[in-house]
């Protein structure tokens, strides 16, 4: 593939993708300068990585790959070089509530507790749910993962347990609050 | 797929329909410092390459050309022992780097983990077998090269009335010693390293796979 029609089909990956992106980044970044940090190594390897893609594997599959793979190792690698804070909550960028419906209001929070939720759970749970989340089959997640379907499945089903147990813990504690 | 439970489902809705908080860049933008970012990378691991080739070729040169110059055939058998034993330090340095190299990102996360497993494995053996593959060969090199030079070198600096069989054995220890507490200090640096940064890493990569 010649270096324009690379560049033209990268464009479409991005543009196509973009929320896929921005979603499991934010699923994986514990700070915002952490955020951007993994975004862009991020699309680093997609464009890196563009070259090489046969086919196949259909693209869903192939994208989540390569962003899974940067964002499960990133991790890994940036830890240390920044206070260990539970900053998630805080990163969030504050709204003014006062200026939005209720409704959005009620919505943003329930992402929030979410997300925090996600934060939780160990790393390869958090992969797997994120990918469930993105409404991926048991087969696709688990050719994204290399883990057996059944296995996925089993998996699956004990993390939603979890992270429904940490929701409702979140927000018995909520309510609680005076 | 079976069903999910509807809170579940409801958690996806939720997940799939956030936005992007930030400001979008422009496309052309971001293709551009993507590249670039691309053509330093490329950049840095050349010239990382380039840098550690150049410093094993500059080395094993400089006993190339002591062996060149050396005053009979021992000391030239002795450096030539070291230019070699240098060039097998660099290619096993190249070969651990080529094995080992970069790993493709869009393999499957289980092959990726153990991909990433793997290379730190080879890392940590690297480090922790110093001894045999870069010290042994190096001092094995010198010494032989110092102990070609020795019976060239005692008589034309006219020292052999001098020395006696005691100063030249207390001469040898303290070298050995000298080059004993170096090599320790080396190999316990690089176990050290081995120990508290790669084998953490390469626990917390196998819990990845549990």
């Amino acid at each position: 593939m010649n270096p324009p029609d690379l560049e033209r089909r990268f464009l479409e990956l991005i543009e196509r993708n973009e929320a896929r992106i921005f979603r499991i980044c934010r699923a994986w970044a514990r700070h915002p300068a952490d955020f951007e940090d993994l975004r862009s190594e991020v699309l680093l390897q997609l464009w890196r990585s563009l070259s090489s893609f046969d086919g196949r594997s259909a693209e869903d599959t192939w994208l989540f790959r390569v962003a899974l793979n940067v964002a499960m190792l990133f991790r890994r690698r940036e830890r240390g070089r920044r206070e260990r804070l539970d900053l998630f909550r805080r990163r969030v960028p504050e709204r003014d509530a006062a200026s939005q419906p209720g409704e959005q209001v009620e919505s943003r929070d329930r992402l929030d507790r979410l997300t925090a939720a996600i934060a939780g759970l160990d790393p390869a749970d958090r992969a797997l749910v994120t990918l469930q989340l993105e409404d991926l089959s048991y087969a696709q997640i688990a050719e994204v993962t290399g883990l057996g379907e059944s296995h996925v499945g089993v998996r699956l089903h004990r993390i939603r347990k979890k992270l429904a147990q940490a929701m409702a813990e979140d927000e018995e504690v909520r309510d609680a609050r005076p | 797929m079976p069903a999910l439970d509807p809170e579940f489902d409801a958690w996806g809705s939720l997940w799939r329909g956030q936005s992007r908080p930030i400001p979008h860049e422009r496309s052309e933008e971001m293709l551009e410092k993507v590249k670039d970012r691309s053509r330093r990378f490329d950049r840095t691991i050349l010239w990382r390459d380039a840098r550690e080739a150049l410093a094993g070729l500059f080395v094993a040169g400089v006993w190339a050309w002591v062996s060149w110059l050396a005053p009979g055939w021992w000391p030239k058998i002795g450096a030539a022992a070291a230019t070699s034993c240098v060039l097998y330090v660099v290619t096993r340095l190249w070969r651990a780097r080529r094995r080992h190299g970069p790993v493709r990102e869009d393999l499957p996360l289980a092959e990726r983990v153990r991909a990433e497993i793997a290379k730190v494995e080879a890392q940590a053996d690297l480090l922790r077998t110093v001894r045999s593959w870069y010290m042994t060969p190096l001092a094995l090199g010198s010494t032989i090269w110092l102990a070609s030079l020795v019976p060239a070198i005692v008589p034309a600096m006219g020292l052999a009335p001098h020395l006696t069989a005691a100063g030249i054995a207390a001469a040898v220890c303290f070298s050995g010693l000298l080059f004993s507490a170096v090599g320790w200090v080396v190999v316990r640096l690089n176990d050290y390293v081995a120990r508290t940064q790669l084998d953490p890493y390469r626990e917390e990569l196998q819990r990845l796979l549990q």
